[in-house]
């Protein structure tokens, strides 16, 4: 198991709520969270909840992921963008091929992603699914 | 109990995945079905944890996000047996101020939770809490459980009363006794059970009972509701507990739920509460009864007030229409019944 617990537990409101940042001189959004803005370089930045609705722009198939995530083969990834703008690289959840087309309007939801064996945690993040 | 709280959002959620009770037959006796047509399994990247969230979610947004200060989450089905979801849900859904508790009862620690914040808002402990009831039900393979026991979650937010809530929690009972017609010991995977014991001693029993009591304390009967709404181990017991009680097909049939995604056991009557609630009217009373087995009983009338329309609200039953079969092998594969 590669996931360290305190990491993942220092980054849990990112994982799970998407919180991300926001530059409070230029208003550029960032997920995740950075602590200089990219755009002006400022450090006056504040903690921003990401949109939970965004485009799919593209996706891929995993076959043979990560050790983490071999047991849930195939893992579809999706590049999407955030209604702010914001590009996220994220799992798809409930994936059906058929429906991941370019442009699909999809929705963040909270889903496991990986748990440490049978007495270790269990580790949930954001994955994004396709709206109906 | 008499009770002055209100349902302010509610939410539910079912799986998208779905097994036919033919594909379990066909695998362990050569043939046939279950009581039930389907039901509906979780993904290989969902538990309680996640489908709380997801039924939370609808509840608070149609609540419009209150301050909760108490998350109770029914379940036997949690994914630590020391750990609560109550605090892990806290943090996903943002309310660190709040009691965190997980409750137990089988079919019925829901409806517990319910009761629960229920008193408290009436009691004026807190303005505003959240109960679910939620499982990914376990079913022994090869046992008839493995037919109905299904996965879901269902969410309410309560607070007090305001004019316009979605409806008033007016009354409730419960009634519990030792009857051992299911179990599980700790370190079990499935529960046991004692076969046909849980139908006369158990369900038609405390469902009875507590419904009479509800009679009782109250001066209502059959004919003053809209909807009664029982707790669904499968197709037939909620109707047959409600014939019996004196309810007819047409205040019994809006909140069967069973034969599509099978027994959610904690979400059972919750899942069953929102289907009612999403056709109700104003002035409309609902009789709801749980079960849970070792076994008890709660018992609610509810009156409907109204719920503010909202576009991007979509209906129970018209989300239940989208849904995806899956194979014996993939549901085994899923919900870990295969050794690795």
């Amino acid at each position: 198991m590669n996931v360290i617990p305190i990491a993942y537990w220092r980054n849990r409101k990112v994982y799970t709520r998407m919180i991300g940042t926001k530059c409070k001189d230029c208003g550029a959004e960032f997920f995740p969270p950075v602590r200089v803005c990219k755009k002006c370089g400022s450090r006056n930045l504040e903690e921003k909840e990401m949109p939970k609705n965004g485009s799919l722009l593209a996706y891929t198939k995993l076959s043979e992921p990560a050790q983490e995530f071999k047991e849930y083969a195939p893992i579809y990834l999706g590049l999407i963008r955030l209604d702010n703008g914001v590009n996220v690289i994220s799992m798809i959840a409930d994936a059906d091929e058929e429906k991941l087309k370019a442009g699909a309007r999809v929705q963040a939801t909270v889903r496991k992603w990986t748990e440490d064996g049978k007495g270790g945690l269990v580790y949930y993040g954001y994955k994004f699914r396709v709206l109906q | 109990m008499n009770l002055n709280a209100a349902i302010l959002g509610y939410g539910a959620y079912v799986p998208i995945y779905r097994i036919r009770t033919e594909e379990i037959a066909r695998v362990w006796h050569g043939g046939g079905a279950g009581p039930n047509r389907m039901k509906a399994i979780a993904s290989y990247d969902e538990d309680i944890l996640t489908m709380s969230y997801e039924s939370a979610s609808q509840a608070l947004s149609m609540a419009n996000y209150p301050k909760i200060q108490a998350i109770l989450v029914g379940s036997e089905s949690k994914p630590y047996a020391v750990k609560p979801t109550g605090s892990i849900l806290s943090d996903i859904l943002g309310y660190n101020s709040t009691l965190g508790v997980d409750l137990e009862f089988a079919c019925k620690a829901g409806t517990e939770a319910m009761q629960l914040i229920s008193g408290m808002v009436s009691a004026g402990t807190i303005d505003y809490g959240l109960a679910i009831g939620a499982d990914t039900a376990q079913g022994r393979p090869a046992d008839e459980l493995e037919f109905t026991a299904g996965s879901g979650a269902g969410a309410i937010v309560l607070g007090r009363p305001n004019g316009r809530e979605v409806a008033k929690i007016k009354h409730s009972v419960s009634y519990v006794t030792d009857t051992p017609d299911f179990w599980r010991r700790p370190h079990d995977q499935y529960p046991m059970h004692l076969g046909r014991f849980t139908g006369e001693p158990a369900y038609f029993t405390h469902t009875t009972t507590s419904v009479k009591m509800l009679f009782s304390e109250t001066g209502m009967k059959p004919s003053d509701f809209k909807y009664a709404i029982f707790h669904q181990p499968n197709p037939r017991f909620p109707v047959e507990v409600g014939k019996r009680l004196g309810f007819t097909d047409e205040q019994l049939r809006p909140a069967l739920l069973n034969d599509d995604i099978g027994n959610t056991y904690s979400a059972n009557t919750i899942i069953a509460l929102a289907k009612v609630l999403d056709m109700a009217d104003t002035g409309d009373m609902i009789m709801l009864a749980s079960f849970g087995s070792g076994a008890g009983s709660d018992a609610f009338v509810i009156e409907v007030n109204s719920r503010d329309d909202d576009d991007g609200y979509v209906p129970f039953s018209e989300r239940l229409r989208n849904y995806r079969e899956v194979d014996y092998a993939t549901y085994a594969r899923w919900r870990g019944k295969i050794l690795k």
